[in-house]
């Protein structure tokens, strides 16, 4: 059974690209959200394996959202996946519990990497 | 190298790098002009030091950009426009990482925008870069920082 996958990002084609990288392999993407916001009340719904998480959104940001998110769920995995990837967000990103950072742009192999080392310690 | 140099060189080798990684687009610097039919996407950087980003684009080369990351001929207006976001929120977060570097200042940026037309920041700033590309064959494209006072108006442009 493929893994369910929640892509949180405010960009169509962002979602478009992560949705095609990730078909036909053992990940399926399962919902789709623009916004942090968004993104808090459908993880109850959707319960994905894992989330993947944009930094730069409208509203909630997206590291704001992953520690809100792991605060009420501490077995959740969420994998930030964002271009505004420097020191600063990305030790952020680790303090808060994030399984990894995705470097836009990526390629699919750094992804389907990442998503994997995510899974690791499952 | 001084510091406005070194904002140059973060400013090119991001625009150079993203748009290849992004779009398998490669620009080449030149004083080129913009066609009539131009885009404009902006966001401003927050944080220590605040400044407007700006890019202008030939519609026809945001129709290649597009047409490249869709993997498709036909593209509608929307995916033009969604994907010239996306490309500029990429360069932008490469730009910020940038400025880190020489700077050790963190900053982020707003969503960009995108509108049809040619914008300019109303700021009256001296500090500026402005930086031309042109594609072999599918037209130019103008990036634009401009440092921001911090108590100036944000991502505030006019028509020019």
């Amino acid at each position: 059974m493929p893994k369910k996958i929640m892509v949180v990002d405010d960009s169509r084609i962002a979602q478009l690209q992560l949705q095609e990288m990730l078909s036909g392999t053992d990940y399926q993407v399962v919902a789709c959200c623009q916004n942090g916001e968004d993104a808090l009340a459908m993880y109850e719904t959707t319960q994905p394996d894992l989330v993947t998480m944009d930094i730069v959104m409208p509203g909630m940001d997206g590291l704001q959202a992953a520690r809100l998110l792991l605060q009420a769920h501490a077995d959740a995995r969420v994998l930030m996946v964002s271009s505004l990837a420097y020191d600063d967000t990305v030790n952020e990103a680790k303090d808060i519990g994030a399984k990894g950072f995705v470097y836009k742009p990526f390629e699919r192999e750094q992804l389907l990497q990442a998503v994997e080392t995510a899974f690791a310690d499952q | 190298m001084s510091i406005h140099q070194e904002v140059h060189c973060v400013l090119d080798r991001s625009m150079q790098d993203i748009t290849k990684c992004f779009a398998g687009i490669q620009l080449m610097k030149d004083d080129v002009g913009l066609s009539e039919n131009v885009c404009t996407v902006h966001t401003v950087l927050e944080g220590e030091h605040r400044a407007a980003l700006l890019l202008h684009a030939d519609m026809a080369l945001l129709v290649r950009l597009a047409q490249n990351v869709m993997k498709q001929e036909t593209v509608t207006s929307q995916d033009i426009e969604d994907v010239a976001t996306e490309y500029f929120n990429v360069l932008c977060g490469r730009v910020a990482a940038g400025f880190f570097q020489i700077a050790h200042i963190p900053s982020r940026f707003q969503t960009p925008r995108f509108r049809p037309g040619k914008f300019i920041p109303e700021s009256k700033s001296s500090c500026r870069h402005i930086l031309t590309y042109n594609s072999e064959k599918d037209g130019s494209m103008q990036l634009i920082c401009v440092g921001l006072p911090p108590n100036e108006e944000k991502n505030s442009i006019m028509p020019c």
